[in-house]
């Protein structure tokens, strides 16, 4: 069963703390800079096999973009 | 498992005990933060230099590195040099080595100053060229990357002959085996200036953990290996000597691959043991009769083989060869065996090995768990100096006194004062001797040559020889005066363990009072720091002369006062003309 997006964000931000909203976006908690959102994106292709290209990385800001775009690819998280 | 994965499984089982601190730079980004980093923080602090400053940062003076610290560089050449001037010189029939220096240059001026200027510390470089050679355009010619990159690496290599701190990491070998296209990423690249992919990186930071460990902790010493099913398919109690599978064919050709990786491994000064479950005399049988048997019994230095349970006979082993508990690698098919031993030991080594039996030699030729930076003199000859201290312990049983025993062997120390081809020795010394150890102060090569030409410091040797053998040099001493030149303090004072018992540590201090003296110091200051394995040396400083500093005259511990501040352990110290050894006449001189 495929990690939800949100759990994915926990594991690249362990020490954050935010709530559960598909507002959550760069800049969110101070940890999620610009290199950690790339980090995060890696993450992201890594788990559930897709990939992003150079666009769609500097495109993709928040959870409801991601999600967008991981369910034009058939992935439900 | 592919080769790589069982490399980081074989990462899993090297823990470092100190505390060490890496700098990250690169020509390209190198993704700080990603979970790839993770298994280098856990036990290194891990701080990145901006992508744009490693150039600066090789110029940087302060801070002075400390010993342990690592600079790791990681160089595309791509990054540094123009792919158009590149493009140029493959226009032209031939390539001068001229040409290629030239394309180098800018590179070596911040190396060889970070070289220079950073006395401590290590320097790794980690490089790759990420060029992709064309079939055709390779079929008559070397492409000019691929001289760029054999010129850098030779020219790296040079450098390390003058440079023991300096270390290289030639990421593309390792690519290799994972597959170039799968570890470089364009699209990271292009995205976020790293030309690495996730993959990439995690064999970047895999392959760097097992350099920095092995910086801070010694390879293993021994390779405790199964028999049925390990040295040879099948069960020799069951099977008998013509039902085992060793040969030239099929699996049992796999067996014999195994055995001689694991005597290349002897013969590099990896001891072998056997921890077998059987009856002793089948398994001598195989040894002895079995014609495709490739180690033979001389190849092993110790051996359990009965049906006691095998952390038992790990530890009877071990004991044996005084040797810790972590210097063993315990090789079994059986999984039930492994976990018993890693429940029970929690300080061996047990890797997963890969369930193919066909991927074990290579397996065991790519560990990294036995590999060194460098071989030294005594490596080869560990094996048979490891023999002669079970014929010296057979031996000592048949004496009632100890000292009438040590004078019948002829003890021949000397004193080997350090030079160029010593060098890795005493550092080396430093690194594995945990047992007999005072202060157990780890030295790298370049501190070594730092303290040996310091006037105000003395560092021998000791070298030891007797009638079971040459064993080479087993001692190291290293005293400084830096404060004052009449007090000196005992920096390192250590024994290795395979030839105690021989009191050569009695003959060791009464060779450092006499140097000491030579040199104009009249007080010994010595310390011992107390470490879970150095007991067996927690005595030898009072029962040799030395006196509790508590207990010393308030001239002594005036006279003694700066340098107290570098100590954290017990503090010891006497006049050099009162400390009197016992029993000097059982060496040779």
């Amino acid at each position: 069963m495929s990690p939800r997006l949100e759990d994915l964000l926990q594991q690249q931000f362990p020490r954050a703390s935010f709530g559960t909203s598909d507002d959550l976006a760069i800049g969110s908690f101070p940890e999620w800079t610009s290199l950690a959102h790339f980090n995060f994106l890696l993450l992201i292709e890594e788990h559930y096999g897709v990939r992003f290209t150079v666009d769609e990385m500097s495109e993709m800001k928040s959870l409801r973009e991601i999600k967008s775009r991981l369910a034009a690819a058939g992935i439900q998280v | 498992m592919n080769t790589q994965q069982a490399g980081e499984a074989r990462c899993d089982v090297v823990h470092s005990r100190v505390a060490r601190r890496i700098t990250v730079a690169g020509t390209s980004f190198l993704l700080p933060g990603n979970a790839a980093w993770d298994r280098l923080k856990a036990d290194c602090e891990v701080i990145f230099a901006d992508v744009s400053e490693w150039s600066g940062l090789l110029f940087r003076h302060e801070p002075q590195p400390e010993q342990g610290d690592t600079l790791l560089l990681t160089v595309f050449l791509q990054d540094v040099i123009s792919p158009d001037r590149v493009a140029a010189l493959e226009a032209k029939p031939h390539t001068s080595t001229e040409q290629l220096d030239e394309q180098l240059e800018p590179l070596w001026l911040g190396i060889d100053h970070a070289l220079a200027s950073r006395p401590r510390g290590s320097l790794l470089v980690a490089w790759c060229n990420v060029h992709q050679p064309v079939a055709i355009r390779c079929a008559r010619r070397l492409p000019v990357w691929d001289l760029i990159a054999a010129r850098w690496e030779e020219q790296l290599r040079q450098r390390q002959a003058r440079f023991p701190s300096l270390l290289q990491l030639p990421l593309n070998r390792f690519f290799a085996s994972e597959g170039l296209d799968l570890c470089l990423d364009p699209r990271n690249y292009y995205a976020a200036r790293c030309r690495l992919s996730r993959r990439g990186l995690e064999v970047l930071t895999g392959r760097v953990k097992e350099i920095v460990d092995r910086l801070a902790v010694p390879a293993k010493k021994v390779l405790a290996l199964d028999c049925d099913n390990t040295l040879w398919g099948g069960t020799i109690g069951e099977d008998g000597l013509a039902g085992i599978q060793l040969g030239q064919d099929g699996v049992g050709a796999v067996y014999c691959d195994f055995q001689r990786a694991a005597r290349r491994l002897a013969q590099s000064g990896v001891l072998l043991a056997l921890v077998s479950k059987n009856n002793e005399s089948d398994v001598w049988n195989v040894f002895a009769q079995h014609p495709s048997m490739v180690l033979g019994s001389s190849d092993i230095t110790a051996a359990r083989i009965s049906w006691q349970d095998k952390s038992d006979a790990l530890l009877a082993i071990a004991e044996e060869l005084g040797l810790a508990m972590d210097s063993f690698v315990f090789w079994d098919d059986n999984p039930l065996e492994r976990e018993s031993v890693r429940r029970r030991l929690p300080d061996v080594a047990v890797p997963e090995i890969p369930s193919e039996v066909w991927r074990w030699p290579g397996w065991l030729e790519a560990s990294p768990l036995f590999a060194s930076f460098e071989a030294t003199e005594e490596d080869g000859r560990r094996a048979a100096m490891y023999h002669s201290r079970g014929a010296f312990q057979s031996a000592g049983r048949l004496f009632d006194s100890e000292i009438d025993f040590l004078k019948s062997i002829a003890l021949r120390p000397s004193v080997v004062f350090i030079s160029e081809g010593t060098i890795s020795r005493a550092s080396q010394l430093t690194a594995k001797t945990n047992q007999f150890n005072l202060r157990t102060r780890r030295h790298d090569p370049a501190a070594i040559r730092r303290i040996n030409a310091d006037p105000a410091s003395t560092a021998f040797l000791v070298h030891l020889e007797d009638k079971f053998g040459d064993h080479g040099n087993v001692g190291l001493v290293i005293a400084h005066f830096r404060h004052d030149p009449r007090v000196a303090f005992l920096d390192t004072f250590l024994l290795s363990c395979r030839i105690l018992g021989r009191h050569i540590e009695a003959w060791m201090l009464q060779e450092c009072v006499t140097q000491l003296q030579q040199k104009g110091a009249q007080i010994l200051l010595a310390e011992f720091i107390p470490t879970e394995r150095n007991a067996v040396a927690s005595a030898f400083l009072p029962e040799h002369g030395l006196v509790d500093l508590a207990q010393c005259s308030l001239e002594l511990r005036q006279a003694v006062e700066p340098y107290i501040r570098e100590c954290t352990g017990q503090v010891f110290a006497a006049r050099l003309a009162e400390i009197a050894i016992p029993h000097l006449d059982i060496y040779i001189q």
